[in-house]
C-alpha cells in the first residue's frame, strides 16, 4: 500500500516538469476503460437521452414564454368582455398550449435535489476525519426536483447545517458509548415534495441542542428575560438559535463556529421564500425542517391595492384575510403608537402598508383605523405573524417574477416585479423585509405587557407549572407563586416528629407530600416545589414536573375537593389547579402568627377583581393575614359599595377589568370626599413601566404582580405605615 | 462602434430631446427606441429619479426622469412626455424627457467641452456641448446618467 | 474562451463531483467493483480529454490518480490515506480547472505536496 502512495506522490512531484514522461500505456488503460463501460448496474452516470443546454438559453426561453403568457392573458381579457366571440374556442386552445409550454420550460429548469447534495458525502468524510467521529450520511429523496435557481440557493445553508450536525450535534465516540449509542453517528437528509414546496429534513442522532447554553446566551445577549425563559419550553428556547447574531459556539471551532450561525442559514432560506424550523431536539438527536418553494420564477400572489397602487404579495406567506374595523368586529387598537388587531385571543401587530411604503406621510390615525373598514392581510414569516393593512384585495394570480432593475435593488421592501394580465407593472412585496419592520421581539414584549381589550382581560396569560403527584391527573400551580423548583436527594430528607424536613440554604425546610399517604423513600431525587412565606420556605414534594405553559386561565371552581381550587383546561387536557395553602397553610400559619402581618388585625380591606380565581386565591390569604376582606367583582360593584356608605382601610384592585378598569376606578375614588384618602394597591398580571406610571398617576400607592403574594403583603404593610403616619 | 473610425471622428449621430427648454443629445448607438411612456406605475421608496415602471412589449422598463436627474423643476402633471429607450447590461431603461426632436448628425468641429461654469450636477452627466444654429445641444453621457450611486443627490 | 474548452470545463466539473461522491462510497464498500470501475472510467475520460486539449498538468494528475486506482483494482487494500490522496488530487484538478476558467489557460505551477 505504502508503495502506491509513494507512487502517486512521485507522480505529483513530476507533474509540473516540462513533460518528462510520455503518455504511459495509453492503450492498456483504454482497454480497461472499455471493460469499465460494461459494468452496467450501478453506473454513476445516468445514460438517459440528454442534450446540454446553456442556462442563458433556458432563461431566454423562460422570458419568451412569460411574454407569451402575458399576451394570452391580454387576449383572454379582451374576449371576456364580449359575450359571443368566434375567438373563444381557438383562444382556449391557445391558452392550454401556452400553459403546457410554460410547464415544459419550467420543467426544463428543474433539477434533482441530489445535485445540491453531491458534495456532501465528501464533506462528511472530511468532517469525520477531522473531528475524529465516525459519521454515516444517509440521503433519501434525492430525485425530488426543484428549480435550478432554488437549488443553487439551498446549497450553502444545507452545507452549513450538515457541518453543524457533525460538529455540534454528534458526540465523539467516547460520549456516544457513554450515552449508550452506537459508535457510528448518523446524519440523515431526506427530501420530498409537498404541494408547491420541497421539504428537506436534516436529522442527526447526536446529543441535541444544549438548552442551558442557549438559555444563558439568550439572556446574555438580551434577547429575552429570565421570566420569559421560565415560561418557555425547551424547544422554544432552542429556537433562539435562529435569532440574528446568535451563535452558541463559545470557542471558534474550525468546522462551524465562525460566527456564521443558524440565523444566517435562516436568512438565506427566507430569501427564497422558504422557512427553516427546529422540529425536535433531545439527547437522542435533533431534527430540522427546511421548506422551500419549487420555483421562484412563477408564483401565486395575492394582488392588493394600497393608496391607489397595486402590489403583489406572495401567496405562500399569506395566512388569511381579516376584515379590520369596528363594523367587522375586529377593531383596530393602539398600543403606544403600534396598531394591533385582536384575532382569536391573540394580538396581531398591524403594519399600515401605505405608511410603510411612504405613500402617506402621517402616522396611522387611530380614529381613522378604528372606523374605516380595512383589510388586514395576515402574513407569516417564520414564527413571526403580522397583519398588513391594505385598502382592497383583488384575486390571487399566477405571476411571472421578474428581477428588479439594479437601480431598485436597494429598495429592500420588494423582491421583484411582474406584469399583470392587464399589462400593468406592479411590485412584488418581500414578506421578509416587511416582517423585519415588525421587530418581533419588541412586538411580543409589547403585547405581553399590554393592557388592551378590557372586555377580555380574563384572557391574560398565566404561566402555570404542570406536574403530577399521586395520580395521573395533571396538576397546576401558578408559576409565580413558586420560589424555586428543586430536586432534593432522597438521602438528604430527614424525618422528625412533625414530618419530613430537609437542609435547605442553611435552614431546615419542612416538606409536605401531596400524596395522601406519605411517599416511601426510594433512592434518587425528589422533585420539590419551594414556596416562601414571610421568608420561610416550605417544600411541596411531588412526583414529577411535566411542563411550564403559558395559557389564558379559565377555571371551573369546585369547592368540594380539598386542596383543589378548580379544574382548568390546559392544552386540551383537564388540569387540577391546586390550592397551595391547603397543603402548606399550617406551616405558614406558624410563621405568620409571629410575622409582621399581625398589625393587620381587624383592618377592612376591599378586594376588587373580576376574576373569581384570583378573588378565591387572594381572599383566604388576606384573611389569614388578619384583614377583614370584602370582595367586589367589578369597579362598578366597588363604587356601589362606596355609594352605600361602606368604609375601608385599604383597597386592593385589579387593573384589567371589563367595563371600568382599575385605573379609571382609582381616579373616581381619589376624587371622592369619603374614599379619597384610602390607600390603594394595584394588582396586575403584567408589569411594564408605562403601566406602573399610569397606576401611580391614577392614585395607586403601589403596584404588585398578581401572584406575588410576598410583595402584596409588603405593599399593604407600607400603605398602612404611610397611612398611619399621615393620620 | 462604427466600423469606420475616421468617419466617426467627423460625424456622429444623436437622438435629441428637449427637457425644460434645453436640447439634449444622446448617442445614437446607445438608443434602442423612442416611445411614449404609458401605464407608468410608481415604485414606492425608490430614488426620486425613478419615475416608475412600465411594460414595453412584455418587458419591464425602468423609467428615469431626466428632470429629476438634472435637478430641474418637476414637469407639470398632464404635460406630454416621451421616453428614450436604453438597454444597459441586459436591463431596459426609459429616460423621460418633454419632447422628442430630430436625429442630428453632427461634425466634431462644432463640439466643445463642458463650459467650466456648468452646474456641477449637469457636469456630472454631460459629455460636452455642440454649437448648433442658434442653439446649443448638451451631450448626455449615458453611462453617467445611469450611475445609480449618484441617485438621490440631485434631489438634495 | 472557445466552446470546446468551455464544454470540457462543465463536463469535467460534473465528472469530478461524481468521482468525489463515488470515491467516498467506494471507501465504505471497497468490494464494490462496479463502483470502482465507474470511477475509473470517469477518471480515464477526464485524463483523455485533458491530454487531447494539451492540458499537461491535468493529464499528469489524473494519470496519477488513475494509477493508484488501478492498484485498487488489482487488489490493493483500500485505506483512508489512499483515498484521501486521490481526493486531494481531485481537489487540485478542480483548482486548475477554476484557473483555466478564469484565464482560459492552464495555470503554471507545481502539484507536489
Amino acid at each position: 500500500m505504502q508503495a502506491t502512495l509513494d507512487e502517486l506522490e512521485r507522480a505529483w512531484r513530476e507533474a509540473p516538469g516540462p513533460d518528462p514522461e510520455p503518455a504511459p500505456s495509453e492503450t492498456s488503460v483504454a482497454a480497461e476503460g472499455e471493460t469499465a463501460t460494461e459494468a452496467g448496474g450501478r453506473s454513476l452516470v445516468a445514460r438517459a437521452q440528454t442534450v446540454r443546454v446553456s442556462v442563458d438559453t433556458l432563461e431566454h426561453l423562460m422570458t419568451t414564454v412569460s411574454e407569451l403568457v402575458l399576451t394570452r392573458n391580454q387576449l383572454l381579457d379582451i374576449v371576456r368582455r364580449t359575450d359571443e366571440s368566434e375567438f373563444k374556442t381557438p383562444l382556449q386552445r391557445l391558452s392550454n398550449v401556452t400553459m403546457e409550454l410554460q410547464e415544459g420550460v419550467m420543467k426544463a429548469r428543474m433539477q434533482p435535489i441530489a445535485n445540491a447534495w453531491q458534495k456532501l458525502p465528501r464533506l462528511v468524510r472530511e468532517l469525520s476525519l477531522h473531528l475524529g467521529k465516525k459519521i454515516e450520511l444517509d440521503m433519501s429523496g434525492g430525485e425530488t426536483e426543484l428549480d435550478r435557481q432554488v437549488l443553487e440557493m439551498i446549497k450553502d445553508p444545507l452545507t452549513h447545517m450538515i457541518r453543524n450536525a457533525a460538529d455540534h450535534g454528534l458526540e465523539d465516540p467516547i460520549d456516544r458509548a457513554r450515552a449508550g449509542k452506537a459508535p457510528l453517528g448518523r446524519i440523515a437528509l431526506s427530501a420530498y415534495q409537498q404541494g408547491g414546496y420541497i421539504v428537506i429534513e436534516v436529522h442527526d442522532d447526536g446529543r441535541g441542542l444544549d438548552v442551558q447554553k442557549i438559555r444563558a446566551k439568550a439572556l446574555e445577549t438580551g434577547l429575552t428575560t429570565l421570566a420569559e425563559l421560565d415560561r418557555m419550553s425547551d424547544l422554544d428556547i432552542c429556537k433562539f438559535i435562529f435569532k440574528p447574531g446568535f451563535s452558541t459556539a463559545s470557542g471558534v471551532s474550525e468546522i462551524s463556529g465562525r460566527g456564521v450561525g443558524m440565523d444566517v442559514v435562516r436568512n438565506n432560506i427566507e430569501l427564497i421564500g422558504g422557512t427553516v424550523e427546529l422540529r425536535s431536539t433531545s439527547p437522542d438527536g435533533s431534527t430540522f425542517l427546511i421548506k422551500i418553494p419549487l420555483t421562484l420564477a412563477i408564483m401565486a400572489a395575492l394582488i392588493v391595492e394600497v393608496a391607489g397602487e397595486r402590489f403583489a404579495i406572495p401567496q405562500f406567506s399569506v395566512v388569511e384575510l381579516v376584515r379590520a374595523g369596528e363594523a367587522a368586529g375586529h377593531p383596530v387598537e393602539m398600543i403606544n403608537d403600534t396598531a394591533v388587531l385582536r384575532l382569536r385571543d391573540k394580538l396581531l401587530p398591524l403594519i399600515d402598508f401605505a405608511q410603510l411604503l411612504g405613500l402617506k406621510a402621517t402616522s396611522p390615525n387611530p380614529d381613522l383605523l378604528r372606523d374605516t373598514a380595512l383589510t388586514a392581510v395576515v402574513i407569516q414569516v417564520g414564527t413571526n405573524l403580522f397583519g398588513v393593512l391594505v385598502d382592497k384585495v383583488f384575486r390571487t394570480e399566477e405571476i411571472v417574477v421578474k428581477p428588479l432593475s439594479s437601480v431598485l435593488r436597494h429598495v429592500t421592501m420588494f423582491s421583484g416585479n411582474t406584469i399583470l394580465g392587464d399589462g400593468s407593472v406592479i411590485m412584488i412585496i418581500d414578506p421578509n423585509a416587511v416582517g423585519a419592520r415588525v421587530s418581533p421581539v419588541d412586538a411580543e414584549a409589547e403585547l405581553a405587557h399590554a393592557t388592551v381589550d378590557k372586555a377580555e382581560a380574563n384572557e391574560a396569560r398565566t404561566a402555570l407549572l404542570l406536574f403530577r403527584a399521586g395520580s395521573q391527573t395533571l396538576k397546576a400551580v401558578p408559576l409565580s407563586l413558586i420560589t424555586r423548583l428543586e430536586e432534593i436527594s432522597v438521602e438528604a430528607i430527614e424525618r422528625c416528629n412533625g414530618g419530613d424536613v430537609v437542609q435547605y440554604r442553611g435552614a431546615l425546610m419542612p416538606l409536605v407530600y401531596m400524596q395522601t399517604e406519605r411517599a416511601p423513600l426510594p433512592k434518587g431525587v425528589q422533585p420539590v416545589l419551594v414556596f416562601t412565606e414571610a421568608r420561610h420556605p416550605a417544600g411541596l414534594a411531588i412526583d414529577e414536573i411535566v411542563d411550564i405553559v403559558e395559557e389564558p386561565l379559565s377555571i371551573d371552581l369546585q369547592a368540594d375537593t380539598p386542596g383543589v381550587i378548580g379544574a382548568a383546561i390546559v392544552r386540551d387536557q383537564a388540569v387540577e389547579m391546586i390550592d397551595v395553602s391547603h397543603y402548606l397553610g399550617e406551616i405558614f400559619d406558624r410563621h405568620r402568627a409571629r410575622g409582621p402581618e399581625e398589625t393587620a388585625r381587624g383592618l377592612k380591606l376591599l378586594l376588587v377583581d373580576d376574576s373569581q380565581f384570583f378573588r378565591d386565591m387572594l381572599a383566604p390569604l388576606l384573611t389569614a393575614a388578619g384583614y377583614e376582606v370584602t370582595l367586589a367583582a367589578s369597579a362598578a360593584e366597588a363604587l356601589a359599595l362606596k355609594d352605600k356608605g361602606e368604609r375601608f382601610d385599604l383597597i386592593v384592585s385589579d387593573i384589567d377589568m371589563p367595563g371600568m378598569d382599575g385605573i379609571d376606578m382609582a381616579k373616581r375614588i381619589k376624587a371622592d370626599t369619603e374614599w379619597g384618602d384610602v390607600p390603594m394597591v394595584a394588582l396586575s398580571s403584567y408589569s411594564n413601566p408605562r403601566l406602573i406610571e399610569k397606576c401611580h398617576t391614577a392614585g395607586f400607592e403601589s403596584y404588585v404582580g398578581k401572584f406575588d403574594r410576598h410583595s402584596l403583603m409588603h405593599a399593604l404593610q407600607e400603605c398602612l405605615k404611610g397611612w398611619g403616619e399621615a393620620a | 462602434m462604427s466600423p469606420d473610425d475616421t468617419q466617426e471622428q467627423t460625424v456622429q449621430g444623436f437622438v435629441t430631446v428637449t427637457t425644460a427648454g434645453q436640447l439634449f443629445g444622446l448617442g445614437l448607438d446607445r438608443v434602442r427606441d423612442v416611445f411614449v411612456p404609458q401605464g407608468l406605475s410608481a415604485v414606492p421608496l425608490a430614488p426620486p429619479e425613478v419615475a416608475g415602471l412600465l411594460n414595453l412589449r412584455g418587458r419591464i422598463v425602468t423609467a428615469l426622469d431626466l428632470r429629476r436627474r438634472l435637478g430641474l423643476p418637476p414637469r407639470d402633471s398632464g404635460k406630454p412626455m416621451i421616453a428614450v429607450g436604453i438597454e444597459d447590461r441586459g436591463e431596459l431603461y426609459g429616460l423621460i424627457a418633454d419632447r422628442a426632436g430630430d436625429v442630428l448628425w453632427l461634425k466634431a468641429s462644432s463640439f466643445e467641452n463642458n463650459p467650466v461654469n456648468l452646474d456641477p450636477r449637469w457636469a456630472q452627466v454631460c459629455a460636452g456641448v455642440y454649437r448648433l444654429d442658434g442653439d446649443i445641444m448638451v451631450v448626455l453621457d449615458i453611462d453617467k446618467v445611469l450611475d445609480f450611486s449618484q441617485f438621490g443627490a440631485a434631489a438634495a | 474562451m472557445d466552446e470546446l474548452l468551455s464544454e470540457f470545463l462543465t463536463e469535467t466539473g460534473e465528472s469530478l463531483d461524481q468521482i468525489d461522491a463515488g470515491l467516498v462510497r467506494f471507501e465504505q464498500e471497497p468490494n464494490d467493483a462496479d463502483m470502482l470501475n465507474a470511477i475509473f472510467r470517469l477518471v480515464h475520460t477526464v485524463k483523455g480529454t485533458c491530454g487531447f486539449l494539451g492540458l499537461d498538468r491535468l493529464a499528469k494528475l489524473t494519470h496519477a490518480a488513475e494509477t493508484l486506482m488501478g492498484q485498487y483494482r488489482d487488489g490493493a487494500s483500500v485505506t483512508v490515506e489512499g483515498v484521501s490522496v486521490i481526493l486531494a488530487s481531485i481537489d487540485r484538478i478542480k483548482e486548475i480547472l477554476a484557473g483555466i476558467e478564469r484565464v482560459g489557460l492552464e495555470p503554471p505551477g507545481s502539484d507536489a505536496i
